[in-house]
């Protein structure tokens, strides 16, 4: 079926209302008029196309009409007002109405969620970011760099605009991006999801609630490809384009980096199907943020990544050509077809054919798909030689801490964790040389992880000798940054607990942060250090 | 001007006529004005009655009427005057009428005299005029002028007796007509008299048990509030509606039948009263008034010893329990005492005692424990007072307050976060001792490793010692829960022995067991902290949510204008602030809930320095919703692995808190957990023995059925001279009327065949007696109540053949009970060997867990014990069978009591928990179920059994608000 130009809709719209008019001799014209123009302000809010949607509503000439009035309430949402949604939808005769339901919930949530929180805004760059806790502010400037490149990204690869100002809500917790967005609280638990596209915003949770923070940056670029999609085929895109797009183009933004498709997406579907928990593409459900499991999404996840990637693979602009004719079509499958001469089965077939041809790649079990049970005393010893290392390096005994660390195998050394964790008792026992030797090399950690990046940094940095040797320790440090903004090497690139120099070493010269830079060093400090 | 002359001239009166006109004003003026005033009497009287109705209405006419008359006076002498000051009129007056052609040619003249006619000279004009005027018949006038003077004569003659009539009838209605006329805010200026011979009688209220009496009226008089005074007296005048008034209520007066009047006023404050007849909406006050003074009752006073003064429970650690000792006195009696609590908004009383309303002084005692639920729970001030109602039944019950005994209690999380503190500084011994024994290098020689071993056991005595003295403080009320006390000195004990080992013998073996220990212990207390954080972490958030609910109630008070609302908000500030601040220090989950309370704090005041009330509501609420889930803020249900997210990029978090030791606190706990189920169902079977032994056979309660009832009616017949209603605690009525309580409970179990019951309810009955006879006995040297000494004794001597009777009954029934249960004996027994084997194999399984030492010598005590019980049961014997089944009871309870108790986390309050057994338990309130209710009946049975007196009725008032 072919799909309405957007723009055209209106001028659709007031012809089905005329020939409703004339078969209905006239009889509830009015209503028609009313609900055929509140349809198209949906739509035109949904493609954030919000004076248009105000303009649609302003003709239908109800501004008392329950449907209009939630309409209106959808687009203050959708700018971010979400007390005056809130008041618009408080009179009884417009809760009684179902379309009110959802955006009712959702302006109530947001207006308490957001109430008395600050606004951060750079004009220039068309972001706004609002805080929930104002403690995070500090993370601003790292927010409006990544919008800014991944928009341009975004608009290359997919060729779409995005209208201004990129809105981004920073929460807390699951609690209230649950909340802010409508998902269920137990799927934002059960899959440990951190950020939501939707009602024209980016909401994501704070770095600060994680244990070590989150790929944050990289969350931001996935979401923001969602709102352009989203924008260009008038949310209409199926889930598994959705996800695949926003994966492809999460890290898109930025140079490639070391962990990028390590593991290969390919590898954790082949072990997904393995243990049946693969999905078909055209039935991922409503999110993958609902899916049952965290194992389940990270297989969808993979699904989607890979599926899309074989798509990139057949032409410079076929997903620019696919979203450009779901714009008109609406239909995934026949924009596939029009676009690659396939429709979405063929694909679909086509590559589980190429997936199997692929080699078999071993998944370490640190990724959970894993059904190696035997191992579980094992990882047991693991866990406590670790976190008494960790007990005696907090204590400031690093030799007995190494010794602690010896009793672990030294395979398992390949979860960044653990090596981190080795590097840092190292650098405590003066033992630089082996602490560079466990976080020199990305390759020999099966993941990238904040802290991890943040000891590498530090050591690259105390290895730095003006003249001879210079500073690499910038990439490890914005590595680390970016994914654990508010450890305090990451953000202070020192560390906290850093022993006292030997009486004749040379003392490690004080970092000179630059002011954005102070200020995160500043906020993870008194994360860390709270009264 | 022509026209004008002419006017001037018409006024003139030619002489002739001005005689005339005289002459008939003479004869007619005294007569007239005669009439004129009598009628003006006549017509005010008329008003003044009309007046009298007293409404609004009616005097308005009245005044109308009076401003009417008056105007027409005036109008009436105006229109005299004029018509004899111009000629013209008085022609027409005079003679208009008698002559009228005479007149008509007389003011023709008269014309002519002002305005000749061309060729007419002046003279001859005047000389017309005087002739036509001359004409006028003279005496036709002075014979008018005397018949109006008859006529108006007449007519106030009339007139004069219609007054004199109506002053004669009606003549002090036209006063009050007047006075009513004059009234200003419905009360006349004048006061007149409208009763004779008054008299005054006041009858206090019954309540102060006083005679009434006859007082002087009009006169000053002090009487208690409540009083009702009885006013009478003769009217002096019919027909009044009269009132006793204050000068706003008024009571009416009624006909007695005797011809007087009668009304009753209840005095509720000092009043004037006056006698007052009521006019439609007037009233008229009698000039004179009676003052009477009300003596009000006061509120009870009440002292309580110590107070005022403020306790700080975060600071006096040693206070562990508040003495509270009270004296309440008030001027008339009192009937209940209690112990209020208050902290915020919320309130709490507490009965200490319940009066009979007559009681002017009482004296008690109680004590408040610091670990009291509303102290624990209350996280702002809690203000102690002892309030004391009185039996005022007039305006109320008053009632009088002590001063307050103010507790500050510590901050939310600041007892946990003391507690954690302290098991921290313990882990960071034992971290250093483990470093220190995995970097130290065993000597070769065996004096140095004697001395290494000395030096290690002394280490170890160390910090033993204060693992030990960690785990047996109290943090503001606060303990470590003692089943992880057992977990952590049962592992602790491996380290001694260990240690021990190695000292005996000091190789390297036996060090690399004191390492493993020390490393195992580490583990365990690591995840004892880890989970003991977490735990204090999701209890302490909820707190603190309901303390952020209590703010944004504030606000919306604040939006309302509510007095109540600032300082609502201001508690629940300070409360947030500290209790966040102390959260933070709760490991991994507290610092994430504390930094969060902190950041909406924020906001909150950010809104609040904007007097955005509604904002910081809002925001106030965020944080309470919050608080209310206190998850950790980004979690993953999944279990291992790295979730994935919306993002797909997110490594989601694990849960720091999950320690390593954790798989060994767990074991421990299903252990527990296990031996707490055994001893639950080791508990049920002795119960099902018990019940069985002693459950009676249809048969046999038919047979005795009609005995049953018949006995109790006897029973109810032996106490029916006791009171009902008793008094103070340690009063003889208030023992008296326990024990007919309990004789009737007795008679009610018999008539339910619940023989058992009755034997109980019977004893306590004469318990009760014998202390209500001792009591009277005291009483007797000073003059008691020897009628109630004789129903004491009179209820005893019927009572007690009854309870001695009731328990050879009961003993009967027993013993034929045993011998049909002495048939199911084999059965009891193969239960008791399967619980036997149970204990056993908890037992070694114990022993892996790593349950306590003493615990697992109870337990297999218990095994043996439950084991003879079992083989006492397969012989028959249920005497030894139940005494074995007891001790090893015993011994099971025992070992649960070295474990640690289930229900004991040494928390103040439970939220839900990661160590098993945590859970809340609801009580069920007292409709919700018939379980609780035969519980509740049950306790209050047992609590009547016989006893030690002393406490007896402390424990039943505390027992009876435990159930409610």
């Amino acid at each position: 079926m072919k799909r309405i130009s957007l723009k055209k809709r209106p001028f659709y719209a007031l012809i089905g209302i005329a020939v409703f008019a004339l078969f209905s001799g006239g009889r509830d014209v009015r209503a028609a008029e009313i609900n055929a123009r509140v349809l198209v302000a949906e739509e035109l809010t949904r493609s954030f196309e919000y004076d248009a949607a105000s303009r649609e509503l302003d003709l239908a000439g109800a501004p008392d009409d329950p449907d209009v009035v939630v309409e209106r309430a959808r687009i203050e949402l959708h700018k971010g007002n979400c007390d005056a949604a809130a008041a618009m939808l408080m009179r009884p005769a417009i809760a009684k109405v179902e379309r009110a339901e959802e955006v009712s919930a959702i302006a109530k949530g947001c207006a308490r969620a957001t109430a008395a929180t600050i606004l951060e805004k750079d004009d220039a760059a068309g972001v706004e970011v609002r805080f929930q806790d104002e403690n995070d502010k500090a993370l601003f400037p790292g927010m409006v760099d990544t919008v800014v490149k991944a928009r341009e990204a975004i608009s290359r690869d997919l060729g779409t605009d995005f209208p201004r100002p990129t809105r981004i809500v920073v929460v807390r917790d699951s609690l209230t991006l649950s909340v802010m967005t409508g998902l269920p609280y137990s799927a934002a638990q059960t899959t440990g999801t951190v950020a939501v596209a939707k009602w024209g915003r980016v909401t994501m949770i704070s770095p600060r609630a994680g244990h070590h923070g989150y790929p944050w940056k990289d969350t931001l670029a996935h979401e923001l490809t969602h709102l352009a999609v989203t924008r260009i085929t008038h949310d209409h895109a199926p889930l598994w384009l959705q996800e695949g797009l926003a994966k492809h183009e999460e890290s898109r933004w930025r140079p490639a980096g070391p962990f990028d498709g390590k593991p290969t997406p390919e590898a954790i579907v082949l072990r997904g199907i393995e243990k049946k928990l693969d999905l078909p593409l055209d039935k991922l459900g409503m999110s993958l943020a609902m899916l049952p499991s965290p194992e389940a999404a990270m297989v969808a996840y993979s699904e989607v990544t890979s599926f899309v990637r074989r798509l990139d693979a057949q032409g410079p602009d076929t997903l620019k050509k696919l979203l450009a004719e779901m714009a008109h079509t609406g239909d995934a499958s026949q924009a596939l077809q029009k676009t690659t001469g396939q429709d979405l089965a063929a694909w679909d077939k086509a590559w589980r054919t190429w997936l199997s041809e692929q080699p078999k790649e071993k998944l370490p079990s640190y990724f959970g798909l894993n059904d190696d049970h035997g191992g579980e005393k094992d990882l047991a010893q693991t866990r406590d030689h670790a976190r008494l290392a960790e007990l005696l390096l907090e204590r400031k005994h690093p030799d007995a801490a190494l010794i602690e660390l010896a009793k672990i195998k030294e395979e398992t050394f390949a979860v960044p964790e653990l090596r981190a964790l080795r590097a840092r008792v190292f650098l405590a026992a003066d033992k630089k040389e082996q602490a560079l030797a466990d976080v020199n090399d990305p390759k020999d950690v099966i993941a990238g992880y904040g802290p991890w990046w943040a000891v590498r940094g530090v050591i690259q940095r105390a290895g730095a000798t003006p003249g001879s040797a210079p500073d690499t320790s910038e990439p490890s440090f914005a590595e680390a940054v970016a994914q654990d903004p508010f450890g305090v090497m990451s953000a202070c690139r020192t560390v906290p607990d850093a022993p006292e120099p030997a009486p004749h070493a040379p003392a490690s010269p004080a970092p000179i942060l630059d002011p954005s830079t102070e200020a995160l060093c500043q906020a993870a400090r008194a994360w860390n250090f709270l009264p | 001007m022509k026209k004008a002359k002419t006017e001037q001239r018409g006024a003139e009166v030619p002489e002739g006529l001005s005689k005339i006109a005289t002459a008939w004003r003479e004869a007619v003026r005294l007569p007239r004005l005669r009439a004129w005033v009598s009628a003006w009497v006549l017509f005010v009287f008329g008003a003044m009655l009309l007046a009298r109705v007293g409404t609004p209405r009616a005097r308005l006419v009245a005044f109308v009427l009076i401003c009417a008359g008056v105007a027409l006076t005036v109008i009436a002498a105006r229109l005299e005057r004029r018509t004899f000051s111009d000629a013209r009129r008085i022609i027409a007056r005079l003679f208009g009428k008698s002559e009228p052609e005479l007149a008509s040619r007389a003011q023709r003249a008269l014309l002519l005299s002002y305005q000749p006619p061309d060729g007419t000279s002046e003279a001859l004009a005047r000389l017309h005029l005087s002739r036509a005027l001359s004409a006028l018949p003279e005496e036709q006038v002075k014979s008018g002028a005397k018949r109006s003077a008859f006529l108006f004569g007449a007519a106030a003659l009339v007139l004069s007796a219609a007054s004199l009539g109506t002053c004669a009838l009606r003549g002090f209605g036209v006063v009050e007509g007047a006075d009513i006329l004059l009234a200003r805010s419905g009360r006349a200026p004048v006061e007149l008299g409208y009763l004779t011979e008054p008299e005054l009688v006041a009858r206090p209220p019954e309540y102060l048990h006083e005679p009434e009496h006859r007082n002087a009226v009009y006169g000053d008089l002090m009487l208690p509030n409540g009083t009702l005074l009885t006013v009478r007296g003769r009217p002096v005048h019919d027909g009044r509606t009269l009132v006793l008034t204050d000068g706003s209520a008024r009571v009416p007066f009624f006909d007695e039948g005797s011809g007087k009047l009668i009304a009753r006023w209840p005095l509720t404050a000092t009043v004037d009263l006056r006698v007052a007849a009521i006019f439609g909406d007037v009233v008229i006050e009698e000039p004179l008034a009676t003052h009477v003074q009300s003596i009000a009752d006061d509120p009870p006073r009440v002292v309580l010893e110590s107070a005022p003064r403020e306790v700080k429970l975060a600071v006096d650690t040693d206070v562990t329990e508040i003495p509270l000792r009270y004296e309440a006195t008030d001027d008339h009696g009192m009937r209940e005492v209690h112990l209020v609590l208050r902290a915020g908004a919320k309130e709490e009383r507490r009965m200490l005692a319940k009066l009979d309303g007559e009681t002017r002084v009482d004296r008690g005692g109680s004590t408040l424990r610091v670990t009291d639920p509303f102290v624990k729970k209350s996280h702002v001030p809690v203000f102690v007072t002892v309030e004391a109602k009185d039996n005022d039944a007039v305006t109320g019950p008053k009632w009088g307050k002590s001063e307050a005994i103010v507790l500050i209690p510590p901050s939310v999380a600041q007892a946990e976060a003391l507690r954690l503190a302290a098991l921290m500084k313990v882990r960071d011994q034992y971290v250093d001792a483990l470093a220190r024994r995995l970097t130290v290098s065993l000597p070769k020689g065996d004096t140095e490793r004697h001395q290494l071993a000395e030096a290690e056991t002394h280490s170890s005595e160390n910090e033993r010692e204060q693992l030990d003295t960690a785990v047996r403080s109290s943090y503001i009320g606060l303990s470590v829960p003692k089943r992880l006390t057992a977990l952590l000195l049962t592992h602790a004990a491996k380290i001694d022995k260990a240690m021990g080992a190695f000292s005996r013998a000091p190789s390297q073996k036996g060090f690399d067991n004191v390492v493993a220990a020390t490393e195992k212990f580490v583990s365990v207390l690591d995840a004892v902290i880890a989970g003991l954080a977490q735990k204090d972490a999701r209890s302490s958030a909820k707190e603190l949510a309901d303390v952020a609910d209590d703010m944004a109630t504030g606000f919306f008070g604040l939006e309302a204008a509510s007095p109540e609302g600032r300082p609502r908000v201001s508690a629940a500030h300070s409360v947030l602030a500290e209790g966040g601040a102390a959260l933070s220090h709760l490991g991994f989950l507290g610092h994430d809930l504390g930094e969060i309370t902190q950041a909406y704090l924020l906001r909150i005041d950010r809104a609040d320095k904007a007097q955005d009330n509604l904002h910081a509501a809002l925001a106030a609420r965020d944080l309470a919703a919050r608080l209310a889930v206190p998850d950790p803020s980004l979690g993953s249900h999944g279990k291992g692995g790295r979730p994935g997210s919306e993002s797909g990029g997110g490594s989601g978090a694990d849960d720091p808190s999950e320690s390593p030791g954790d798989d060994v606190a767990q074991a421990f706990d299903e252990a527990a957990r296990d031996l707490n189920q055994l001893a639950m169902d080791h508990a049920e079977e002795m119960g099902n023995v018990e019940r069985e032994s002693g459950q009676n056979s249809p048969a046999d309660m038919k047979e005795l059925g009609k005995d049953l009832k018949e006995r109790a009616d006897r029973i109810r017949k032996a106490v029916k001279g006791l009171p009902e209603v008793g008094g103070s605690p340690e009063s003889i009525g208030e023992k008296a009327r326990g024990a007919r309580e309990q004789a009737e409970q007795m008679a009610k179990s018999l008539e339910e065949e619940n023989v058992s019951d009755a034997v109980n309810a019977g004893k306590s009955a004469m318990n009760r007696l014998d202390e209500a006879k001792r009591a009277a006995e005291r009483e007797r040297m000073w003059g008691g109540d020897q009628a109630t000494e004789k129903k004491l004794e009179e209820a005893v001597a019927k009572l007690e053949p009854e309870l001695k009777a009731t328990q050879r009954m009961l003993d009967e029934l027993r013993k034929k009970a045993e011998q049909r249960a002495a048939r199911d004996l084999g059965k009891h027994g193969d239960t008791e060997q399967k619980l036997s084997d149970r204990m056993k194999e908890l037992g070694e399984r114990g022993r892996e867990k790593s349950l306590p030492d003493q615990a697992l010598r109870d337990l297999e005590d218990a095994h043996d014990a439950a084991k003879q019980a079992a083989n006492a049961f397969k012989q028959g014997d249920m005497k030894r069978g139940k005494e074995k089944q007891k001790d090893a009871q015993k011994k099971l309870e025992d070992a649960q009591r070295n474990v640690g108790d289930d229900s004991d986390t040494g928390n103040k309050d439970e939220g839900d928990s990661r160590m098993p057994g945590g859970e809340h338990a609801d009580i069920p309130p007292a409709d919700a179920h018939k379980g609780p209710e035969e519980f509740r009946r049950r306790v209050m049975k047992g609590l009547a059994m016989p006893g030690p007196s002393k406490e007896k009725d402390a424990v039943l008032r505390y027992a009876e608000g435990l159930l409610k």
